[in-house]
């Protein structure tokens, strides 16, 4: 046994896997990819790389039983109840994963004649007109890679729209305190100033400091709606009129759409422009951390304004075309299609019916836990959530367990853990999300669980403190990743030459 | 030593340094524990000239990222080279080789409006607040 | 009709009794609006899975620009041999499903699929480290592009003739709000010269940005770039087909600052553009100050070997407004896929592919010359795998012409920015086009022109 990674039989954890280039072995193969290879090319040796790439090398058989070990030291929503607020883990159906892999898509090359792509253009424009209906709004792009990516593409269209309109002193987007890191960030790389809104203590927007902090410098206004905390903004309707009376824009982060699918519309709410998260909302697999996808629908005065190229129909042909007014390409080519064509199959086999019917769950699931553990920790707002609820750990403080604490403890209990530590404004916040996919009895499991190791605080936190202890490894020295990373593995051969 | 250091309310320390003119400036002990393990420290570029309170320096913890700003206008001179290679200096010597920079005051009348050792144990713990995240 | 909710009727009245309702409605009835259930007629009643797979194979079969027809397209996508233990293994629900590993006990093994990714990335490019990927190559050009204003403070992007006009687009798309200014650098005969850029060189450059190999398939010598820029200030940026640096000379190995790439080649099929794999590799200076996660190496708490990500402060989570980008979701799945490639073929393998896919271009390029009215681009330059040719036709006419005879031809090249005039094409082969299939789509070529300009 490797003695780095595997001492799996003296600490009752499953054992680590050693990595590729430590199991490498100079001169094995795997795959062949030509019959008959060539050996040299007629390129100038001065153009040519001196140092060897330093991949490894292996037989078949040995990279899948890496990878497939690999896996085994993960979990996902197809092992594990994975209750991550605000990421929507809900069961990806294995039907979608055939849509991308079917000849005519995967194998179609994204600069090909349009006669030649037909069908892949028509699949795609339903789809955004579908996107349109769900959302209420006027227009769609499909073209963003990720729910960041539709923020930036949405913030680049507020910023041309104004500028058309030769409103050049907007400059500023207020973001509320409670809102993702990717809406301040966003508003950042598309050049704005960000002011940011402070919550009243239930969650809420403030409205008079929305109000104070509304000029004729405003571009935008971000709102999470339902809200970071699992709450719909009681005052939405005033923060829309304000927001119009000022001359700025709405922008919806449809991060927690899964809260409204079937049921509200962001157009009908009032909102300008909206993402969101094929990812959460449309069942699409988050593949540890993408390839998601994060279309962007507008009211019909910022159409012009959306990114290149646009899927236009006339008749029953497709083509792509560019809009002089765009604010230009965000991406290489047009669209995540292998995601995109997922979340359409998704909608498609839902149907109206089916989209409520997953909006309405989500409710109902995140609500009936959210009772289960009433009383156990103090949470955020009154009467019914949305789809997600938070929690704070900080009465726990006197017995020196934290929110990561609990996190630790369910990894131990089988579970994925809860999104801790965010929205910023709840001390020690635990955010559970458990979907409309997860059952009854999955939740009371993971009520009695969560109870259990909240009592477990005051009884004995050392258990707590020391948890996991059924993972591949205890917790990380991240203090020491961090001060001096170690980003490469050591082993690899091929040396950089800086 | 203590008598001359002078503190902020976003805890910063600044004290005179050997040069007349120059001054240290550090974090508080009271920060370096909200901070927890300082991961790294980006440092002021020698030369720079900023105003009261404009940003100087970031520190960063695993999980967070503070502002340190300067505690008055003036031109940075030196910076700490130690803390490169080991920033948990910050944490084990916050007053002494934790320092952070050192800068010639451009109005050294703005050191004389900071707190004294007394006013900064007071703000604490009438709850002066917490180091703004950056 | 499908909804992949678990509740038989009794839990949900049960559930629904347990808060106090009654009906599921009930749940929204709190909503400060009237537009609740509003009415979606295009979504339809629903599907079953045999239908919905019907419905989407019907728009599959009528891309006839696919594997109906033969690619000699690449222009930033390309037909590569992708082993099919790629798809397997990428398919595992462990991977498929999980979230970006917050929970480092939990995701060891996805932790250390990055962290090998990152390991295999930076070794191909020469580079001494790499990210966990971006959203494709040409958004981490631009945020290649945006590390350099940030670091120099300086507004103005040297940009290569060589680079995808595409890619250019989207740097100009990713800095336009920061008021950055981009540059064109020129090219002379499908190379930059090192005179054009000392010319455009001053304390206003940020960085140059250059492609190995170029869009029209050259390859550049970047001999004295890197010592012309520093000297001025500048960093140095390369965009690199990473699949070529099995062979050509690496990013590093010119000096580069930072080097980007589209990691599609590397196992990641052509999918009509997306989602593809944006690379973004470094020399340490550049450690803290590039976007996106980084999975590091550390020991737990009794002394084994773990993963965890790691200088997240640099990120949006953390530092929101003054974060070095706004990225959160990468491309996670598709560089584990691309590892699982780089695995599979190894050194040997990787090189073999690209040298294969260089000698059928060129044996494609040596036909298409001896074709009369064939002109060739940039002649007695070095090339990769691409290169651009005029022809005597419209140049979009003849590769109608071509998909009618079940070939993807080169790429029609028109527009303002393309280099000598109309009526140019792009052309392309890899590894997996065979000789029968090169003289196929010579004899078509042959055949179209003979019959005349049907434009």
């Amino acid at each position: 046994m490797n003695p780095t990674t595997g001492d799996g039989k003296k600490s009752g954890r499953p054992g680590m896997e050693p990595s590729l280039w430590e199991i490498s072995r100079s001169g094995a193969r795997g795959v062949r990819p030509v019959s008959q290879p060539v050996e040299t090319t007629d390129l100038p040796p001065f153009l040519c790389r001196k140092i060897p790439p330093g991949l490894p090398e292996l037989s078949e058989l040995e990279t899948v039983r890496h990878f497939t070990r690999l896996s085994q030291l993960s979990r996902g929503v197809d092992t594990h109840f994975y209750p991550l607020g605000s990421c929507t883990m809900k069961y990806n159906p294995k039907v979608m994963d055939r849509v991308p892999a079917l000849s005519g898509f995967q194998d179609l090359h994204p600069l090909t004649d349009e006669e030649g792509m037909q069908g892949y253009l028509e699949a795609l424009w339903t789809f955004s007109e579908l996107l349109k209906e769900v959302l209420g709004m006027d227009a769609v792009t499909l073209a963003p890679a990720a729910g960041a990516h539709g923020e930036l593409t949405g913030i680049l269209l507020a910023r041309k729209f104004f500028r058309k309109r030769g409103e050049f002193a907007r400059t500023e987007i207020l973001v509320p305190d409670s809102a993702h890191g990717t809406n301040p960030a966003s508003a950042s790389m598309g050049g704005f100033t960000v002011r940011t809104i402070a919550s009243k203590p239930s969650g809420h927007i403030d409205l008079d400091a929305l109000t104070g902090a509304l000029s004729e410098r405003t571009a935008l206004v971000m709102v999470t709606a339902p809200s970071t905390l699992g709450l719909f903004e009681e005052e939405l309707p005033e923060v829309v009129r304000r927001v119009k009376a000022a001359g700025a824009l709405l922008y919806m982060d449809g991060a927690n759409m899964n809260a409204f699918l079937g049921v509200l519309r962001p157009g009908d709410l009032g909102f300008d422009i909206v993402h969101i998260n094929t990812h959460k909302t449309l069942a699409t697999p988050h593949g540890g951390g993408g390839p998601g996808s994060g279309p962007v629908g507008v009211r019909a005065h910022l159409a012009p304004f959306l990114p290149n190229p646009r899927i236009v129909r006339s008749g029953k042909t497709f083509s792509l075309s560019d809009l002089p007014d765009s604010i230009g390409r965000i991406r290489s080519f047009h669209g995540s299609s292998g995601v995109l064509l997922r979340a359409l199959a998704y909608i498609r086999m839902l149907g109206q019916d089916g989209l409520r019917r997953v909006s309405l769950y989500a409710l109902l699931n995140a609500n009936y836990l959210r009772k289960k553990l009433e009383g156990l920790l103090p949470g955020t707002g009154e009467g019914l959530c949305t789809h997600e609820f938070v929690l704070s750990a900080r009465s726990l403080e006197k017995t020196g367990v934290r929110a990561v604490d609990l996190a630790k403890g369910l990894l131990d209990a089988g579970y994925y853990a809860p999104t801790i530590y965010f929205p910023l404004i709840v001390p020690e916040a635990l955010m559970i999300e458990p979907t409309e996919c997860e059952s009854r009895a999955m939740l009371d499991g993971f009520a009695d669980d969560l109870t259990r190791l909240v009592r477990l605080a005051g009884t004995d936190p050392g258990k707590l403190l020391g948890a996991p202890e059924r993972t591949p490894v205890s917790r990380p020295d991240e203090v020491r990743a961090a001060r001096d990373p170690v980003l490469v593995d050591p082993r690899s051969s091929g040396e950089s030459p800086s | 030593m203590t008598e001359t250091r002078r503190y902020t309310r976003t805890h910063e320390w600044v004290a005179p340094a050997d040069v007349p003119g120059e001054w240290n400036v550090g974090i508080t002990d009271f920060a370096q524990k909200e901070v927890t393990d300082v991961v790294f420290v980006e440092l002021p570029k020698v030369g720079r000239t900023l105003p009261r309170g404009g940003e100087a320096a970031i520190i960063e913890s695993v999980k967070a990222a503070f502002s340190i700003y300067a505690p008055a206008s003036g031109t940075i001179v030196a910076v700490n080279p130690d803390l490169e290679s080991d920033p948990g200096l910050l944490n084990r010597d916050p007053y002494g080789k934790g320092w952070i920079f050192r800068f010639k005051a451009g109005h050294p009348e703005e050191i004389n409006d900071l707190m004294d050792e007394g006013a900064y144990a007071k703000f604490l713990k009438d709850g002066g607040g917490h180091p703004e995240h950056g | 009709m499908a909804d992949f909710i678990p509740h038989t009727p009794q839990e949900t009245m049960e559930m629904l009794g347990f808060l106090g309702l009654s009906t599921l409605e009930d749940l929204v009835r709190h909503y400060p609006t009237d537009r609740t259930f509003p009415d979606l007629p295009l979504s339809g009643p629903g599907m079953t899975e045999r239908e919905v797979l019907t419905e989407l194979d019907g728009w599959a079969r009528k891309n006839t620009g696919s594997s109906k027809a033969v690619v000699f397209r690449g222009a930033g996508a390309y037909d590569h041999f992708i082993p099919e233990a790629v798809h397997t293994l990428v398919g595992r629900g462990e991977f498929l499903t999980s979230y970006t590993p917050y929970q480092p006990e939990a995701s060891q093994g996805l932790l250390q699929a990055i962290f090998e990714f990152q390991t295999a990335i930076s070794r191909l490019f020469g580079m001494d480290l790499s990210n966990a990927s971006l959203y494709d190559g040409a958004t981490a050009a631009a945020e290649a592009c945006l590390v350099a204003v940030r670091y120099t403070g300086r507004s103005v992007l040297l940009v290569s003739e060589g680079m995808d006009p595409s890619v250019v687009e989207v740097i100009r798309t990713y800095t336009e709000g920061l008021g950055v200014r981009l540059q064109s650098v020129p090219q002379v005969q499908g190379r930059t010269r090192i005179e054009d850029l000392r010319e455009r060189l001053s304390s206003e450059i940020a960085g140059f940005i250059g492609a190995i190999p170029t869009f029209w398939g050259t390859v550049e010598d970047f001999t004295g770039f890197r010592e012309v820029l520093s000297a001025e200030g500048a960093l140095f940026l390369l965009h690199a087909n990473p699949h070529a640096l099995a062979i050509l000379r690496t990013p590093g190995e010119w000096g580069a600052d930072l080097a980007t790439g589209e990691g599609q080649p590397l196992g990641i099929p052509l999918s009509a553009g997306g989602p593809y794999l944006g690379l973004m590799t470094a020399s340490r200076t550049f450690m803290r100050r590039i976007p996106g996660r980084l999975v590091g190496q550390t020991v737990d708490q009794d002394g084994r070997r773990a993963f965890v990500l790691t200088l997240q402060a640099r990120e949006q989570h953390i530092r929101r407004e003054k974060a070095n980008s706004n990225i959160c979701s990468n491309e996670t799945l598709l560089s584990i896929g691309a590892t699982i490639y780089l695995s599979l073929l190894g050194p040997r393998g990787l090189y073999e592919a690209a040298a294969a896919s260089h000698r059928n271009a060129m044996k494609l390029r040596e036909g298409l010359s001896r074709i009369p009215g064939i002109r060739l681009s940039h002649e007695g330059v070095p090339h990769f795998h691409e290169f651009v040719v005029g022809l005597p036709m419209d140049a979009r006419s003849f590769s109608h012409a071509l998909l009618e005879r079940g070939y993807l031809g080169g790429l029609p090249l028109f527009g303002p920015g393309e280099p000598e005039g109309e009526n140019r094409m792009l052309w392309c082969a890899t590894e997996v086009r065979t000789d029968g299939e090169i003289e196929g789509v010579l004899a078509a070529t042959k055949e179209i022109l003979a019959g005349g300009n049907r434009s």
